[in-house]
């Protein structure tokens, strides 16, 4: 039987510099490793802790899978001083991906702020390879300043396979032409008949609490919207108790839950 | 059936079964009464008492246990569980044996402890297992049941484990008489016990109306919250001492380089149990971090899992060091 506590043997092959403060880490399992798009593991660094992540790469690709980390405390700051080659540990995949059936035949919003995304991009990888299964793939991403964007040389690529991208920073520098603003501005930019769309979100707490206002107002149903929510987190198996929110645990029933399975609880937005 | 036999032939053959198993029961110690690790001397076992100090969990989901090697397989006998820690087994055999995500470590000692379930047949001020319908006599989660009556043992098999045990027995010689029945006396002093806390319990709600309560106090009696919260000294010893708190941290060993992991019991009454990295932490004040308990127990955990999660044992009450009654918080909140 397999033991849920124990993680797999991996190996990180390499490591990119996204932005100040945020990485990107390729992962080796010593055995294959599927996972569907907006699950997440807990990746060990031996003898110090775990934290949990969603891979931001295609889940088409078995062999290896990345993550990336924004520096935020204990184990992401000791990832962050890591160097390729290190062995670490993934458990998972745990929670449930994006339900990406129920979106064929829809306008796909994907609406994401700062390191937030990551789980999005492995959406968006998921969503292009089958691009005919949808109608339109829009992508919003705002970040504190053009230095923070992540993914910098990624979106010509994504533009090209006929994603439309909206980018916003709250801090243009001098050679920064797109808005200027919190990204919840991009959603007056957009056309899309939101009886018939769905939206992913993910992002810092303030922008998920704006950005659901925000595309509520603009007719999205809730349950159209699907939000990643952040919990802390300890065993990713829904037996620890850490990460509970209402009735359910994030690990397990989510961690990607619609407005409308939680718009009730007292605690949504903290 | 019932399997009757004369007590000094069950107090041998327990001395004969120490070789097979670690066997623990209730003995009375300082004034306590609480599981011990049998050696001897089983005319001193305390069959009948009300709750131990400990509740059962602790053999099944330990303080501390590496997760990460294999389990070792000791076979584990608890003899004098009582019927609120065997309730609570319902949540954590749901919590632990989840199909797709099981635990295996708790599988093996639930499958490697033999449980026999014993009467209470006296009372503690605390307890309260009728007000959420659960007698005070096993009624399901054990392998076996066990009551004393005067020179005799009782014992009656509830699961295929139990049924083992009691062939072997049986094989030994030892059974004096086979009954369908329980003797009328034992009856009576059952329905005798039942009767006496559901009278000293009457002004409780039962676990659905205690769910309303909760629940409606959210955001609405802050003024209550607050006040019980206010000697609340976040030790935790409510959360280790009930049986249905399943709550844990998962930690590396300091050992770098070593991928070894333990579980060690958490409780939500510490500080930062739901903290993230950014900072946020939906418990961080006191009185809705205290409040939790409260709400895990008679809203959330019954309402995903479907089964009680407080069973009314009273030890959370009797080991607050803050001296908080948590009858007579919900009561307050009903008010
Ligand atoms: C489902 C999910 C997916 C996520 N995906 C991503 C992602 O793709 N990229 C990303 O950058 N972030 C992601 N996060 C956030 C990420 O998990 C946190 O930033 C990370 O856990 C921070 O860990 P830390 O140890 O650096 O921070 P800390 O602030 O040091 O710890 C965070 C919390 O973990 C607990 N903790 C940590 N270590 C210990 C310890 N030794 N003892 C006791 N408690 C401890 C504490 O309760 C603390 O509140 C995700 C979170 C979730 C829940
Ligand atoms: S909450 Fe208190 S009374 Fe209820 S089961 Fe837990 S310890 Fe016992
Ligand atoms: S959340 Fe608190 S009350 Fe609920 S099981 Fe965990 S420790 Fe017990
Ligand atoms: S036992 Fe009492 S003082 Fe300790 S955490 Fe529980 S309620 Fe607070
Ligand atoms: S992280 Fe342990 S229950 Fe969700």
């Amino acid at each position: 039987m397999k033991n849920i506590y124990k993680p797999l043997k991996s190996k990180i092959e390499n490591i990119v510099h996204e932005s100040p403060g945020i990485k990107s880490f390729v992962l080796k399992p010593d055995e294959e490793f599927r996972f569907d798009t907006g699950q997440f593991i807990e990746l060990t660094l031996p003898g110090f802790g775990e934290a949990a992540f969603t891979p931001s790469s295609s889940p088409f690709e078995k062999k290896r899978f990345e993550v990336t980390i924004m520096k935020a405390g204990y184990v992401t700051s000791l990832f962050h001083d890591i160097k390729k080659g290190i062995p670490v540990g993934v458990r998972g995949p745990y929670g449930a991906g994006y339900p990406v059936k129920q979106f064929e035949g829809k306008d796909v919003l994907i609406l994401g702020g700062g390191v937030g995304l990551a789980p999005l991009r492995s959406l968006l990888l998921t969503l292009v390879a089958q691009k005919q299964n949808y109608k339109r793939i829009i992508l919003c991403y705002g970040a504190k300043t053009p230095s923070d964007i992540i993914y910098k040389d990624q979106f010509k690529d994504w533009e090209k396979k006929g994603v439309q991208i909206l980018r916003s920073v709250d801090k243009p520098d001098t050679s920064w032409q797109e808005t200027v603003g919190v990204v919840t501005v991009l959603l007056d930019k957009i056309k899309v008949d939101t009886s018939k769309a769905v939206v992913a979100v993910c992002g810092p707490p303030v922008m998920m609490k704006f950005g659901t206002f925000k595309l509520l107002e603009i007719g999205f149903k809730p349950q159209s919207i699907y939000l990643s929510m952040e919990r802390n987190m300890s065993c990713g198996v829904g037996k620890c108790g850490h990460c509970a929110f209402g009735p359910y645990f994030v690990c397990k029933d989510g961690p990607v839950f619609t407005y409308d399975q939680i718009k009730d609880f007292p605690d949504v937005w903290l | 059936m019932f399997y009757y036999l004369d007590k000094s032939e069950w107090n041998s053959y327990l001395l004969s079964l120490s070789k097979n198993y670690l066997i623990y029961a209730p003995f009375q110690n300082n004034g306590f009464i609480d599981f011990q690790l049998f050696h001897d001397k089983p005319e001193t076992i305390i069959y009948h008492s009300a709750k131990t100090i400990t509740p059962l969990k602790h053999f099944l989901f330990p303080l501390k246990e590496k997760v990460t090697d294999q389990p070792a397989v000791q076979k584990v006998m608890v003899i004098g569980a009582k019927s609120c820690d065997l309730a609570a087994l319902d949540l954590f055999d749901k919590i632990f044996l989840d199909d797709q995500l099981m635990d295996d470590f708790y599988r093996r000692r639930r499958e490697n402890t033999l449980i026999i379930g014993t009467d209470c047949h006296s009372v503690d001020k605390t307890c309260h297992c009728t007000v959420y319908d659960i007698k005070p006599f096993p009624e399901k989660n054990c392998d076996l049941t066990l009551v004393e009556n005067k020179n005799e043992v009782i014992l009656s098999s509830m699961t295929k484990a139990g049924e083992m045990f009691l062939s072997q027995i049986s094989g030994s010689g030892r059974i004096k008489k086979k009954d369908e029945k329980l003797p009328d006396s034992i009856i009576k002093t059952r329905k005798e016990i039942g009767a006496r806390i559901a009278k000293a319990n009457r002004t409780l709600p039962n676990s659905k109306k205690t769910q309303t309560v909760i629940d409606h106090s959210i955001g609405k009696k802050d003024k209550v919250w607050k006040k019980y919260a206010s000697t609340c000294v976040s030790c935790g010893a409510c959360v280790i001492s009930c049986p249905t708190c399943h709550c844990f941290i998962l930690l590396d060993t300091s050992r770098p380089g070593v991928m070894e992991k333990i579980r060690n019991h958490d409780a939500c009454q510490y500080p930062g149990f739901e903290k993230m990295a950014s900072g946020v932490d939906p418990l961080e004040k006191h009185y809705i971090r205290f409040r939790n308990r409260y709400v895990c127990k008679y809203v959330n955990r019954p309402q995903k899992f479907k089964s009680l999660a407080c069973t009314g044992c009273g030890r959370c009450i009797d080991t607050c060091i803050g001296k908080i009654d948590k009858n007579e918080v919900i009561l307050a909140c009903s008010r």
